[in-house]
């Protein structure tokens, strides 16, 4: 992304649009895209001390300085000018109505009730509303989302100024909306199947199409304020028309670059990184692509040096701004680095304690971090400023999910769907609820919604998949482990899970690998210093994760590769006393586990640096902290482990026999005695152990 | 069911000697702890620190020497509210202060720490609204022993036991508490606690400083640990959202559970029917701010107006409640169950507000409702209501009495007794058996019968600990006493009461015993301190309309009866006509009216008139309230009228009638006033050695009977005879007769002087002056003009006093 430059002129131009946009998306009543605009314009680094203090203070002095219009505010285009102050009294009526949520009414202020959505000069009107009819439920091509190539719409509409058509078909589009979530009622209930349609989207895609083209046709292409644009690109999303829509949405963008719904929009359309890449040459070059393009790197867990390249330019711009302290969070979150993030929070939440917008997030933090009493906190501070917003329920459910209270969980995610049923977060955490509650088959379905919702929302693959698994349809959960994995590539509980589904469908191999490419995750992970073991249910993980370890060793047995598992036994066994993770062996290149007792010999320190380098080396990313820093904020069982091992566990002592019992078969007596006797201290497996003790005395008594 | 409904179940209904159906009592049987319908706000910060301090007690901190304290502070704060508890409204909401007063005494058995302290650290432990909910959810159920699946589970998860402090029983007072606290707390949602450790902190802040005193730890936040790890990024702002000006905030929110309000409206409710009273004005602002509080209402509230206005004599509110009442209970009521304890209180409402048509057909379809249902309690109290509403109302219940549903009163009350004996409503039992001694006395049957049935309605009290019929039993045996003339006894009864019963018993019954104890006051004459005793029952008992009324009228009758003495025509006047302006329904009462009405018209020498009302109040008896006392009374009044009007042949048959029906049921205070009647008409026929045989003869007897008016008119009867049979003599012999003549002549001197004292005690002028007439006459006839004179001045002197105030 372009650098750019602070200067006073460009934040004065940049107070300009950002005024200018809140002001035309109120007026349009998007009212989250003015509230976000407004919220940058009062972030806005303020222009240089001497002005800003004239800004300020003497308010008469300054007066001829500043321009006294917004350059933008005005209407651009004369006949657009003309025709707004022609409706100015009907659009007061429509805004009025719509503020007051009668949007039909709204809708029909400027949109006179016989106009046919479909002229009547068209020739047979009936089979196309029944082709499209069916249509609607096929997914074929021939959509009304699709722009028909055969005959060219008309503009169905009369002649309004852009503001008042956009309000007016808005408020159709919102009644639509209305009406769908009426008709599915309960959440999760008989009639929420996802299968509720939005009436109105047939009849407006086909008006907006005619409208556009007729824009068109007449050459007035480029005199579009963005507004119908980006609505249409809408409506062709809700009808799953999806390159289409991106394709207005880029040219809403071009228009009106200072709508942030219509990069919101583009955001969740994009699928992954490939895409982001793809879309970015298609954009304008301003601040908001940049805003755009860091938000679409975060929300795609692009945790690059890049990305916070971008921010920290951003906030030296807009350097109050908790959109953006938001996005950092959300970066240092899926970093792992919890404290960072959860610090952050923090901050925003001092400054502006009413805040709710991403308090879910704050609380996935705290839930993975395990902060209980912050967390209730937080809950609590939601619920003085608003109890029924979906993120506070959010926050509230989250907590008594920790609290391990799920009923109430569930509770409180459902009744933030009822009050936003488009709200990610709660559908995922509601499926994480179900699996708890071993209610399984609702667990997929809610799951189901989140992935519908948001396609990148890897805990709900990762949870669709554990679902399955708990079925027993690990052919299922493999495919759905694999998104995740996809999605979440240095997670290494995804790998883990991918493995074990492989290994439950007996494919060895494969199941190896994915284990060894969790183990090699873990490694990075912890590397990079970030709290591997605090992440959500992965208490056992340490630095290499012992279960993991044993995992390949007896799957190594499985495929009756003795010497294989062996040295999976003895990597697992060093665990035991801590030292250095040993990152080589779970390369793919087996055969330099032998090194693991050299590393293991390590110094802390050496063996961390190796590792660094080795990270490096590998290039599998750029670290995003130094180790030092990441060691301090690593939680106590963390650094713990790192210095002193596992200690012996029931995994180790498994393994302690099986090498115990390995040895005694290659006839090492010696060993096997030895291992025998310590385990036997350990106090696990002590039968065995003492069985195999008396076996091998037996066998020296009878050799000897 | 509705709860005021069930109270109907254990309602209580007591006879009062005089009256019937103002005697129905209702009691709530405050042990039964039933699951309320609404109880969304149990938890409140007082119980918090009443955990808090079972915490202390379970961990072992409590040394046995303070044990019992604290555990009656604990068990005083959960269980309902107890009337007998004096200090019930330190318990009701127990604030910290009250908190530290009663454990700052105790110390704990950590040396130099007292309770109070103890419970300090525990109450500040609670450092964040998690770690509120985690002594809820996790604390709270290690207190509690472990069931028996619990230990099952355990020993089949092989977890040995570890007995570490004290275990709480799931089923001992503190267990149910414990328990019903995590339950409620399950039931909360997350603003709810929210609310709730608002108000805790609210609740605990004052003690801040205390603790932060004793517990020099740095960087403790007065409100929430969660603020001190926030300090950093200027809190100010985000305390305020989350605790708001918490300091200075003066309305105590959420401190009151509906629960608590329940309890206290139960208390209320209880107390108004068992005392009858109504509600005080300092709680009924305290229950008025519950009202508007954003918390629901408990139903019972509505219970409670209709009682209250009940006895405010507000018809319309009473009534409006009482529906009000109904209407909210219904969903707890879908299968009808309630509907005939519903009609009931209607009845009994409607036959307080003299709607007796209406009464009655209320009560004969609860009777219906409760037939068709089988429900045998509801329909012996219906049964007993409608006795003792006939009782009360004879000419009401004609056509009920027509249909044959009851019987005659025996039939009826046999009935009551085998029923309430075999559904076990003693007090049922206790009031019937007194509702048949009762009657039996009003018929004059056999004394030990009526003996019989008070000694086992007292064996029914004792034996089954029942307290509240114990003023209708008292107050009728002291009746008894009266009637056989042992005064003293009688007397002795209410004082009894008075000593020994006024608290916590009905109001009713303690002003009608205060009158039957000032009643006996004023016979002996001592007016001043009968009237300080009438007036020395508090003015909060008198906020019921009916009480106040009873009272005055009572009040008035004692009056009444002085100034008739006194001979003061138009205070008499005044205050008969203020008397018979109050209506009461009651009959005996105004039997009591139009007897003194009687005497002061015979005192008055207007026989016309006093004929005319004794026929009157004959005419009013009805067999229902048929009472032998007042048909002795009437036949007495009636013969001294014709006496006096000069019909002694047919006064003396009257009196005769009246003695012998005395003397036949044992009315023995009536027979002396009898015979005394019938010695006067006797020495009108000039019958003086018959009079001075008769009158000698129960002399005794009527000193005993503590009547100063009886025994005035005794002495008054000897002297009159012995003159005239020192008359006789003088007639018939002479001068011979002058040794037996002395000694008749001085014997009356004797008398006159006995019958003054008398006069003089009760305030008797008319008395006085004929007493100072007729000894001043005696003195002149022995020859004595000087004493003559002096008597004569004196009678003057008397005349001149009479209607002037002393």
């Amino acid at each position: 992304m372009a650098t750019m430059e602070i200067t006073t002129d460009v934040i004065q131009e940049l107070r300009h649009r950002y005024e200018e946009a809140a002001i035309k998306c109120s007026e349009r009543c998007l009212y989250q895209s003015s509230k976000w605009a407004a919220e940058m314009l009062d972030s806005l680094l303020p222009i240089d001390d001497s002005d800003s203090d004239s800004d300020s203070e003497s308010p008469m002095d300054t007066e001829p300085t500043i321009p006294p219009i917004n350059p933008y505010l005005g209407a651009q285009d004369p006949t657009e000018a003309a025709l707004e102050a022609r409706e100015t009294h009907k659009y007061l009526l429509a805004k009025s109505y719509f503020d007051t949520r009668e949007y039909d009414r709204c809708a029909a202020v400027f949109l006179p009730p016989t106009t046919s959505p479909v002229p009547l000069t068209v020739a047979s009107p009936n089979p196309k509303s029944r082709q499209s009819r069916t249509s609607l439920k096929s997914k074929e091509k021939s959509s009304p989302f699709q722009p028909s190539k055969s005959q060219p719409r008309k503009n169905p509409y009369p002649n309004l100024s852009q503001k008042s058509l956009f309000l007016a078909l808005y408020a159709k589009f919102i009644a639509g909306e209305k009406r769908k979530d009426e008709e599915t009622e309960m959440v999760l209930g008989p009639a929420d199947g996802g299968m509720a349609v939005n009436r109105e989207l047939p009849d407006l895609a086909r008006g907006l199409e005619g409208w556009l083209m007729d824009r068109s046709a007449k050459g007035l292409e480029d005199q579009g304020q963005g507004w119908l644009e980006y609505l249409y690109a809408v409506v062709l999303l809700k009808g799953r028309n999806e390159d289409l829509a991106k394709k207005w949405l880029i040219k809403s963008v071009h228009r009106n670059p200072f709508h942030w719904g219509a990069w919101q929009e583009l955001g969740d359309l994009l699928a992954n990184n490939e895409d982001l890449k793809q879309i970015v040459d298609r954009l304008p070059r301003n601040v908001m692509t940049l805003i755009f393009h860091t938000y679409s790197s975060q929300e795609l867990y692009q945790t690059t040096p890049e990305t916070y390249r971008d921010l920290h330019q951003l906030q030296a711009l807009f350097p109050t701004n908790a959109f953006l302290q938001t996005q950092e969070a959300l970066l240092y979150y899926h970093d792992k680095d919890f404290d960072k993030a959860a610090e952050i929070f923090n901050e925003i939440l001092a400054t502006s304690p009413h805040r709710l917008d991403s308090l879910d997030h704050y609380s996935n933090i705290l839930y993975v971090m395990g902060a209980r009493p912050q967390l209730a906190f937080v809950a609590q501070i939601a619920t003085a400023t608003d109890k029924f917003r979906p993120e506070t329920c959010c926050v509230v459910g989250n907590y008594y999910s920790l609290k391990s209270e799920h009923e109430k969980a569930v509770m409180y995610f459902r009744r933030a769907l009822t009050l936003d049923r488009n709200f990610l977060s709660a559908w995922t955490l509601m499926g994480h609820e179900y699996i708890e509650m071993k209610n399984t088959h609702t667990a997929i379905e809610s799951y189901r919604r989140a992935v519908d919702v948001n396609r990148k929302d890897y805990r709900a693959w990762y949870g669709l998949g554990q679902a399955y698994e708990v079925l027993d349809m690990s052919f299922y959960a493999l495919f759905y482990y694999q998104r995740a994995a996809a999605l979440q590539p240095y997670d290494p509980k995804m790998w883990q899970a991918v493995g074990s589904c492989y290994a439950k469908m007996g494919r060895v191999e494969q199941s190896i690998q994915a284990l060894k490419r969790a183990l090699a995750a873990g490694a990075y992970n912890a590397d990079g210093g970030q709290g591997v073991g605090a992440s959500p249910g992965s208490g056992t993980r340490k630095i290499l994760d012992i279960e993991t370890l044993h995992q390949i060793a007896t799957l190594y047995e499985r495929l009756g590769d003795e010497e294989e598992a062996s040295a999976y036994m003895e990597l697992t066994l060093q665990q035991e006393s801590g030292g250095a993770p040993v990152n080589e062996e779970v390369n793919s290149d087996e055969d330099e586990y032998s090194s693991a007792s050299e590393n293991a010999a390590h110094s802390d320190d050496e063996g961390n640096h190796s590792d660094d380098e080795d990270a490096r080396q590998r290039r599998r990313k750029p670290r995003p902290r130094t180790s030092s820093f990441g060691m301090q904020n690593d939680d106590s069982t963390a650094s713990e482990t790192w210095h002193h091992g596992t200690g012996p566990t029931a995994t180790t002592s498994r393994a302690r026999l099986w090498l115990a019992q390995y040895a005694f078969r290659q006839g090492d007596l010696d060993r096997a005695d030895q291992l025998a006797g310590e385990l036997c201290q350990d106090g696990f497996e002590v039968e065995e152990a003492r069985a195999l003790m008396s076996d091998v005395r037996a066998r020296r008594e009878g050799g000897g | 069911m509705p709860e005021a409904l069930i109270a109907v179940y254990q309602q209580h209904i007591i006879l009062q000697h005089a009256r019937a159906y103002d005697c129905l009592c209702f009691c709530y049987n405050l042990e039964d702890d039933r699951p309320f319908a609404i109880m969304t706000r149990y938890l409140t910060p007082w119980r918090i620190s009443l955990l808090c301090l079972i915490t202390v007690y379970t961990d072992g901190f409590v040394p046995n020497s303070s044990a019992i304290q604290v555990l009656s502070f604990l068990t005083a704060g959960l269980f309902p509210l107890d009337p007998a508890d004096k200090q019930w409204e330190k318990h009701y909401l127990p604030s910290i202060s009250e908190l530290e007063e009663v454990l700052s005494g105790h110390d704990s058995s950590i040396p130099g720490r007292s309770l109070w302290d103890l419970l300090l650290k525990k109450l500040w432990s609670l450092d964040s609204l998690d770690a509120l909910e985690s002594f809820f959810s996790n604390r709270l159920p290690t207190l509690l022993s472990k069931s028996r699946d619990q230990l099952i589970q355990d020993r089949d998860n092989g977890l040995s036991l570890e007995p570490d402090g004290i275990k709480l029983s799931r089923s001992s007072p503190l267990g149910a508490f414990i328990r019903r606290s995590h339950l409620e707390h399950t039931r909360l949602q997350f603003h709810d606690s929210v609310r709730l450790w608002l108000a805790f902190v609210k609740y605990r802040l004052p003690t801040y400083h205390i603790y932060a005193r004793r517990n020099t730890s740095e960087g403790q936040d007065p409100i929430d640990v969660n603020l001190l790890v926030h300090s950093l990024h200027g809190t100010t702002n985000l305390s305020q959202v989350v605790y708001g000006s918490i300091e200075n905030d003066e309305e105590d929110e959420g401190v009151v559970g509906v629960k608590d309000a329940e309890r206290l409206v139960e208390f209320q409710v209880g107390e108004l029917q068992r005392l009858g009273g109504r509600v005080p004005d300092e709680m009924r602002a305290q229950l008025k701010r519950i009202m508007t509080s954003e918390t629901s209402v408990p139903v019972l509230m509505y219970y409670l107006g209709y009682l209250d206005a009940w006895r405010a004599g507000d018809y319309t509110s009473a009534f409006d409640n009482l529906h009000r009442y109904f209407d909210y209970t219904m969903h707890s009521n879908i299968d009808r169950s309630a509907y005939q304890f519903a009609l009931l209180n209607l009845a009994i409402i409607q036959a307080d507000f003299e709607c007796f048509n209406e009464a009655i057909s209320a009560v004969q379809e609860a009777v219906a409702i409760a037939r068709e249902s089988h429900d045998m309690n509801c329909l012996n109290f219906c049964m007993s209501w409608l006795y003792h509403f006939g009782k009360a109302f004879p000419e009401q219940m004609r056509e009920v009495q027509n249909s044959g549903m009851l019987g005659n009163e025996k039939e009826g009350l046999s009935f009551l007794k085998a029923k309430s004996k075999d559904t076990d409503m003693w007090s049922l039992m206790s009031t019937t058996l007194l509702s048949e001694a009762k009657l039996e006395m009003q018929q004059g049957e056999s004394l030990g019968s009526i003996v019989e049935c008070f000694i086992r309605a007292s064996h029914v009290n004792v034996t089954k600990s029942l307290s509240t019929p114990t003023g209708a039993y008292m107050a009728l045996q002291s009746a008894l006493y009266a009637r056989t003339g042992a005064t003293h006894l009688a007397w002795l009864n209410t004082e009894i009461f008075r000593e020994c019963y006024t608290e916590g018993h009905p109001y009713d019954d303690s002003v009608k015993i205060t009158f039957r104890n000032c009643q006996i006051l004023t016979q002996k004459g001592h007016y001043k301190e009968a009237f300080a005793r009438m007036n020395m029952i508090e003015p909060e008992r008198f906020r019921a309309v009916k009480y106040s009324n009873t009272w005055t009228y009572y009040s008035g009758l004692l009056e009444l009866k002085r100034q008739i003495c006194r001979d003061d025509k138009v205070a008499v006047e005044h205050i008969i006509s203020q008397l018979q302006a109050i209506q009461l329904l009651d009959f005996d009462l105004r039997l009591l009216l139009a007897f003194l009405n009687i005497e002061f018209a015979i005192r008055q020498g207007d026989h016309g008139r006093a004929l005319r009302m004794v026929e009157q109040a004959a005419h009013c008896i009805q067999p229902e309230n048929f009472d032998v006392h007042s048909q002795v009374k009437l036949l007495c009044y009636k013969s001294r009228v014709l006496e006096n009007s000069g019909h002694a042949q047919r006064a003396f048959s009257l009196a005769m009638r009246a003695a012998s029906i005395a003397h036949r049921s044992k009315i023995l205070f009536d027979l002396w006033e009898a015979i005394c009647t019938l010695a006067a008409v006797l020495l009108s026929l000039r019958e003086f050695e018959a009079t001075v045989k008769l009158v000698e003869s129960i002399m005794p007897q009527i000193l005993e009977s503590e009547d100063a008016a009886l025994v005035a008119r005794a002495y008054s009867l000897l002297v009159d005879a012995n003159m005239g049979i020192a008359g006789a003599l003088w007639a018939r012999l002479g001068k011979d007769s002058t040794p037996t003549r002395e000694e008749h002549v001085n014997r009356a001197i004797g008398h006159i002087d006995s019958a003054y004292c008398a006069f003089e005690e009760i305030e008797d002028i008319i008395g006085q002056t004929e007493m100072m007439a007729k000894k001043a006459t005696v003195m002149h006839l022995t020859g004595d003009p000087v004493l003559a004179n002096d008597y004569a001045a004196k009678y003057l002197d008397l005349r001149r006093r009479k209607g002037v105030d002393v």
